[in-house]
């Protein structure tokens, strides 16, 4: 090796070995969260052989906590496997469903048997966002592309050349390869520079009462003006073809209104927009026989049970709620599903 | 794809393994370059790919006939004419169809209809196919040199079609002569520690001055006095204008470097594009190092044949630069702003250049206006009138519409606003911090500062590394998130 060689070495190395220390001490204010991503969803189902499989969007990862607690419970009896999709909506659900969940709950093994041969169960979680519209002007929101192969980005880089949204599969990739890391953690969180900065001021760290302040008042007007666009009818179109999707394998559906932080909910908004979302769901519900499971605003978790992002339960809160919502409205989830009138064993199934 | 985009990363370091593995042979590293620059094109629009691909292929063939016929040749004149002319018509036949139909079809209705007749032109809305006015011109620069015999037609066609379509340039420049790249296309590359120190440096520099600085600047202090300009005060319009002159400078210096510091990855040398545009004390100065390929292009294959050719514009220089900078302003973009900006600019050069020839006639008729020009009143002067210029001139470039440009020239002197930017301190400082580092860039390249750039590199190898080090987790901190469009990448 020439001196040359040895100096861009030593260069890189040095740097290296900077931004490494700089990450490792970084992480100490703010660690990067791993948290479970739609492919390890993915990847349980294709392993595993559960009783019930939850689909929703980040707020599934509740329901993997549930899982545990549930598979606790019954010694193993009873299994889900928990599918979040990030920032998901019916539409980008009922992709997932087809495109990616198909053909692990359809497969068979080598005697021609269902290889899912326990799944009886579906538990959608959806909440009023996910029946709005999807934001045209913000393509960079295609949380799906956390669910596709490289086939899946090739098929639509070939139909509409590199963009925003098919962008999302290669950012979402170089984050699962640097997700140890915090320095690329923050990119997504920008929390960092804030946490030094009240470090250095010997200050707590977290939001200050300001931006709670304003966080609550934005979101209360999210969720108020939610009204306006629930029942989207491409997203209500893809809800009825996830209904069908479980009774065309005669999987027991349950539509989960997932708990809200209460804050983030007005005087106004707790008689609208929520309560008209409830309706559109128990209307949609009834008639298919699908059990809906109202927890937005019963479930016994507070605000302190929220993470800062306003939107998702934190790791006590999860632990309280599975406790509580095994006891209470997700208790069918200790006992077996009834057997379908005509099941899939039979040969009758699709 | 671009540079700061998330694909690039994946692509750039896959392109590079592939590169070093493959045998060092000039077949073999072409052929890489040829798929990955069609590649990268492909990524943006495949359909438009044919548009480049078959340009490349007719300006090869042009090129191989021009070179098999002498220019002193008097027989074959007309069908070297012919040669030229079949390569102008079609690539700025293109470029024009491409860039300029839309604009000309719309602005002929809108007068046809203020003087009270009903014709009207259909108006195309047609893609803006990526990088056209740069490979155009890259292109057709070529076939002029190779048509006055200044430059030898290339012999390979795979190296000529890398040169048409070297990704690392391909969508904003810079815009290089044939006699620059493809000499260097006909030779294997090496790797060496130097190349590979000089092009991770100059890619760092390039993606510091356009992912931190440029979208810093542009989100925090421009681009909402811009949009809201009747709601600012004058003081913060002047403050946008500097801003959006660091945002325009590092945005577009920043993709150069990167676009250098890329083809360096390669070996291959692309011509500077910058050359520390704030520093100059003339306009004409200014134009030397600013957006130089483009300039130099300009001056090369409009300005010199017209005021050296035999046509009305000999002699003519005035005109000429006039000429030429509403060419430049038309190149920008299909807008009657940019022709403003351009005029603008043509107006100021010829301005200068009376200025110049008048005072040389002072200088002759007596010494001490060659002192008073060498004094540092005079430089400072002249120093603050060129940047005050460019920086008015960006009103009209920066601009939606010329009725939003004059908005803005008013309230930069009666406005009033009286909206405040709402910056953190945090926010603040690494505002300042991108002003100083666009500063500091500059001063290192007066001569009597140089010194101390050469000083780091002296330094030992680690701490260098620690301070390459420490601006990488910066840049991780302070990078705005979400990339934006390079300002360049439009034109």
């Amino acid at each position: 090796m020439s001196e040359s060689w040895k100096q861009l070495c030593a260069v890189a190395a040095t740097a290296l070995a900077v931004i490494v220390g700089a990450d490792i001490a970084l992480a100490r204010l703010a660690p990067p969260r791993q948290l479970r991503e739609v492919q390890d969803g993915v990847a349980d189902l294709r392993s595993k052989n559960p009783d019930t499989l939850v689909l929703g969007s980040s707020h599934a990862r509740t329901l993997h906590v549930l899982g545990g607690e549930l598979e606790r419970r019954t010694g193993g009896a009873q299994t889900l496997v928990a599918v979040p999709l990030e920032n998901g909506k019916l539409v980008a659900y009922d992709w997932l469903l087809k495109n990616k969940l198909e053909p692990l709950v359809d497969a068979t093994d080598g005697d021609g048997h269902p290889a899912k041969s326990r799944l009886r169960r579906l538990v959608l979680i959806t909440e009023w966002w996910d029946s709005c519209p999807r934001d045209h002007d913000s393509p960079y929101w295609n949380l799906p592309a956390r669910a596709w192969t490289f086939d899946d980005f090739l098929a639509d880089v070939a139909r509409d050349g590199i963009n925003g949204f098919n962008r999302n599969y290669l950012q979402n990739r170089l984050r699962r390869i640097f997700s140890g890391s915090s320095l690329v953690y923050d990119r997504t969180q920008q929390v960092l520079v804030k946490y030094l900065v009240q470090a250095a001021r010997h200050q707590p760290l977290g939001p200050t009462r300001e931006e709670v302040a304003l966080t609550t008042t934005q979101w209360q007007a999210m969720v108020e003006h939610g009204a306006n666009c629930i029942g989207d009818a491409k997203q209500m179109q893809a809800l009825a073809d996830i209904s069908e999707f479980a009774a065309a394998r005669h999987l027991e559906m349950t539509i989960l209104l997932f708990p809200r932080k209460p804050a983030t909910l007005n005087e106004r908004s707790r008689q609208t927009t929520l309560p008209q979302f409830a309706a559109l769901v128990r209307g949609f519900a009834a008639p298919r026989g699908i059990r809906v499971v109202d927890l937005t605003t019963t479930a016994p978790v507070g605000d302190d049970d929220f993470m800062e992002d306003f939107d998702h339960i934190n790791a006590v809160g999860n632990k309280k709620f599975a406790s509580w919502a095994l006891e209470h409205d997700l208790g069918f989830l200790l006992q077996p599903a009834p057997p379908p009138v005509s099941s899939m064993a039979q040969g009758n199934g699709p | 794809m671009s540079f700061v985009e998330v694909e690039f990363a994946f692509f750039l370091p896959l392109v590079l393994i592939a590169y070093w593995l493959l045998p060092r042979a000039r077949v073999a590293q072409n052929s890489l370059l040829l798929v990955a620059g069609w590649l990268f094109y492909a990524s943006w629009n495949w359909k438009l790919l044919s548009l480049l691909v078959f340009g490349a292929l007719l300006d090869f063939a042009i090129g191989r006939s021009l070179g098999s016929r002498s220019l002193g040749d008097v027989d074959a004149r007309g069908r070297r004419m012919l040669a030229l002319g079949v390569s102008l018509v079609w690539n700025l036949g293109a470029l024009a169809y491409f860039k300029y139909s839309g604009f000309f079809a719309q602005s002929f209705n809108e007068l046809m209809t203020a003087i009270g007749i009903g014709a009207s032109l259909p108006v195309l809305h047609v893609i803006l196919p990526l990088g056209i006015s740069f490979y155009t011109l890259q292109r057709v620069g070529y076939v002029i040199d190779v048509y006055y015999e200044r430059q030898k037609p290339s012999q390979s066609l795979l190296d000529f079609l890398v040169f048409a379509g070297f990704f690392p340039q391909l969508t904003a420049g810079p815009i290089a002569r044939g006699a620059e790249l493809l000499p260097q296309l006909a030779q294997p590359r090496q790797l060496t520690p130097k190349l590979l120190a000089s092009a991770a440096g100059t890619f760092l520099l390039g993606y510091m001055l356009k992912a931190w600085v440029a979208d810093t600047v542009g989100t925090t202090f421009v681009d909402p006095v811009f949009a809201n300009s009747d709601q600012y005060s004058s003081g913060l319009h002047w403050l946008a204008m500097l801003g959006y002159a660091t945002q325009v400078f590092a945005d577009f210096a920043g993709y150069s470097l990167l676009a250098i510091g890329t083809a360096r990855f390669f070996g291959l040398e692309l011509p500077i594009n910058f050359d520390a545009p704030f520093i100059s004390k003339s306009l004409p100065e200014f134009w030397r190092r600013w957006h130089i390929t483009l300039n130099r292009w300009l001056f090369d294959y409009i300005y010199n044949p017209l005021v050296a050719g035999s046509g009305w514009f000999r002699g003519r220089f005035y005109s000429a630069l006039i000429l030429v900078f509403l060419a430049s302003g038309l190149w920008h973009g299909a807008a009657f702003t940019f022709i403003v900006w351009g005029l603008m600019h043509g107006i100021g050069m010829a301005v200068q250049r009376g200025w110049d020839e008048w005072y040389r006639g002072l200088c002759r008729k007596d010494r001490k206006y060659v002192t008073l020009r060498k004094s540092a009143l005079y430089g400072l002067l002249a120093w603050g009138l060129t940047q005050l210029y460019f920086m008015l001139s960006l009103i009209p470039f920066r601009a939606g519409s010329l009725a939003d440009a004059a908005g803005f020239a008013r309230h930069m002197f009666v406005s009033n606003g009286n909206v405040t930017l709402s910056i953190g301190t945090m926010s603040a400082l690494d505002d300042l911090l991108c002003v100083l580092a666009v500063v500091l860039l500059h001063l290192l390249e007066l001569p009597r500062l140089r010194r101390f750039r050469d000083t780091f590199f002296a330094m030992p190898a680690p701490l260098r590394g620690a301070v390459y080090g420490v601006l990488i987790v910066y840049l991780f901190l302070f990078v705005p998130v979400g990339a934006s469009t390079f300002i360049y990448r439009q034109f």
